[in-house]
């Protein structure tokens, strides 16, 4: 199945925040956006189960200047078992002007034992854009006894702010050959947070004051225009805890309510 | 293995040194006396130590079979032997972008740091050591200057297994260097985890350089977090 999400998200002349354009096909579907906390909650959410093998899903978000946009999920992103060997795939491209606002939240990525996946995050900030990217990876379906059984997952991620590339990352996550070692040697079924900050001076402190017995949290700057977090958790619920504390920290430094996503009470 | 690819080398055209030549250099720019700075950082295992993921010499053996091998194998060696192949190249441009783009590589920016100064110390001391024309022209540019980068650069008449295992006895031996101050370990218990660990490197070196890989990188945020951590860490024994 090859789908898309095309979306402009643009202020207009009575300073609210609308979608200029929209454009979706399957397996992907668009709640009705709102407004909430001067920002526009779009809930992206998949008709079909998840990802299927050989699926190709393409994201263009655009954040025009002065807009707020809010894209997150309402429930997990599942990557279903390789059947016929192909892989799923998934391109991000997201472009936030200068003075826009752009916050990613999804619900966490759960693969599938047998799972092929690959993901591409193409992340484009001009000078003074804010940007809230997180990511939640997830072992697997740990309760049904799969963790870290999934086959191969790909992440890639370029992060490009005022023209500059300030943050590369290649993932090639195969569990047979050890790659995830460095989770499992914190907590058998752990797992990762990741976070990719520009416009807002995060709280380091604050962050790091989360650490616990079952959470590894750190953040820095990268070389120009924002900061990463990075998160390993010990289970769901201390991941869950985690990115919760995390985004009202950083909507604090931010100087905004975050936009209430009707699951966190 | 080595001595193959040293022979072909032999017959390249730019070849410019003699192998003794190039043997005693290579034993003075990886002698432990050589002042890079290197005994200053601990690249992240300071910060594993104060977490409890690298307590006694079994950790640190599991750190850098799991952790420090695979990092180098997918990512820093490839990454070194472009850089090597732009060096002896001459190509200052490719080397110029390879340098900055492993800022945005190192996401950790004490780990970023510790790299450009290891890189910058070595080239201080390499521009004091020769009058190589290409590294003070590349030292003009002012680019980040990474270790890695400027290990291609000063072993660029090496052969390209001659260059990744001198860079890999750097790294590995800078790990148990600090281990040493970090950990209970004495002296021959060092030299065997440093003696085991290259040699499971060894047997992939042939395989980089004959099959390069366009895909390069590797997971390991547990040792980013303990990067990014300890530069705030209220003790600490090492920059890095």
């Amino acid at each position: 199945m090859k789908g898309h999400l095309h979306l402009i998200c643009s202020r207009n002349s009575l300073g609210q925040n609308h979608l200029r354009q929209q454009s979706f096909r399957a397996p992907l579907h668009l709640s009705k956006p709102h407004d909430d906390e001067d920002t526009l909650v779009v809930n992206l959410v998949t008709p079909t189960a998840g990802v299927f093998d050989d699926d190709e899903i393409d994201y263009n978000i655009h954040v025009e200047a002065t807009a707020r946009l809010t894209l997150t999920t309402p429930s997990s992103s599942r990557v279903y078992r390789s059947r016929n060997g192909g892989t799923g795939r998934v391109h991000q491209h997201l472009h936030v002007a200068a003075g826009a606002f752009l916050e990613y939240y999804p619900e966490p990525f759960i693969p599938h034992s047998g799972a092929r996946y690959h993901q591409q995050n193409s992340l484009h900030i001009d000078e003074g854009g804010s940007l809230m990217f997180f990511e939640w990876l997830s072992p697997g379906r740990v309760a049904s006894g799969e963790s870290f059984e999934y086959h191969e997952l790909r992440w890639d991620t370029d992060l490009w702010y005022a023209d500059q590339l300030v943050a590369r990352e290649r993932y090639s996550l195969t569990p047979a050959e050890d790659s995830v070692s460095a989770l499992t040697m914190t907590y058998p079924h752990a797992h990762y947070l990741g976070c990719f900050i520009t416009g807002i001076e995060p709280p380091i402190d604050a962050i790091e004051a989360l650490n616990s017995p079952d959470i590894y949290i750190g953040c820095g700057p990268l070389i120009h225009g924002g900061h990463t977090i990075k998160a390993v958790c010990n289970g769901s619920l201390a991941a869950r805890k985690t990115l919760r504390a995390l985004r009202q920290l950083l909507y604090t430094a931010h100087q905004k309510k975050p936009p209430h996503l009707g699951r966190f009470g | 293995m080595l001595l193959n690819d040293h022979e072909q080398w032999q017959q390249n055209p730019r070849k410019s040194e003699t192998t003794s030549d190039l043997l005693l250099w290579l034993l003075q720019v990886n002698d432990s006396q050589f002042p890079s700075g290197a005994y200053a950082h601990s690249m992240g295992l300071e910060g594993h130590m104060q977490r409890g993921l690298v307590k006694k010499p079994e950790d640190l053996e599991t750190f850098l079979e799991r952790q420090i091998v695979p990092n180098l194998l997918h990512f820093e060696l490839p990454y070194l032997l472009r850089a090597h192949q732009a060096a002896s190249a001459n190509d200052q441009t490719a080397l110029q972008a390879l340098d900055h783009e492993l800022d945005a590589w190192k996401l950790g920016a004490e780990m970023r740091n510790a790299s450009r100064q290891l890189g910058n110390r070595r080239l201080a001391m390499l521009l004091k050591l020769d009058q190589d024309e290409f590294l003070q022209n590349y030292a003009v540019q002012q680019p980040p200057c990474h270790h890695l980068i400027i290990t291609a650069i000063e072993l660029r008449n090496a052969p390209p297994a001659t260059a990744a295992c001198a860079f890999t006895y750097q790294t590995i031996s800078g790990y148990t260097s600090a281990a040493m101050k970090l950990i209970r370990l004495g002296q021959e218990r060092c030299q065997g985890i440093l003696r085991k660990t290259i040699t499971q490197v060894a047997p992939d070196l042939q395989t980089l350089i004959d099959q390069p890989t366009d895909r390069i990188g590797w997971f390991n945020p547990t040792l980013e977090i303990s990067s990014m951590r300890h530069a705030r860490a209220h003790e600490r024994l090492f920059i890095s």
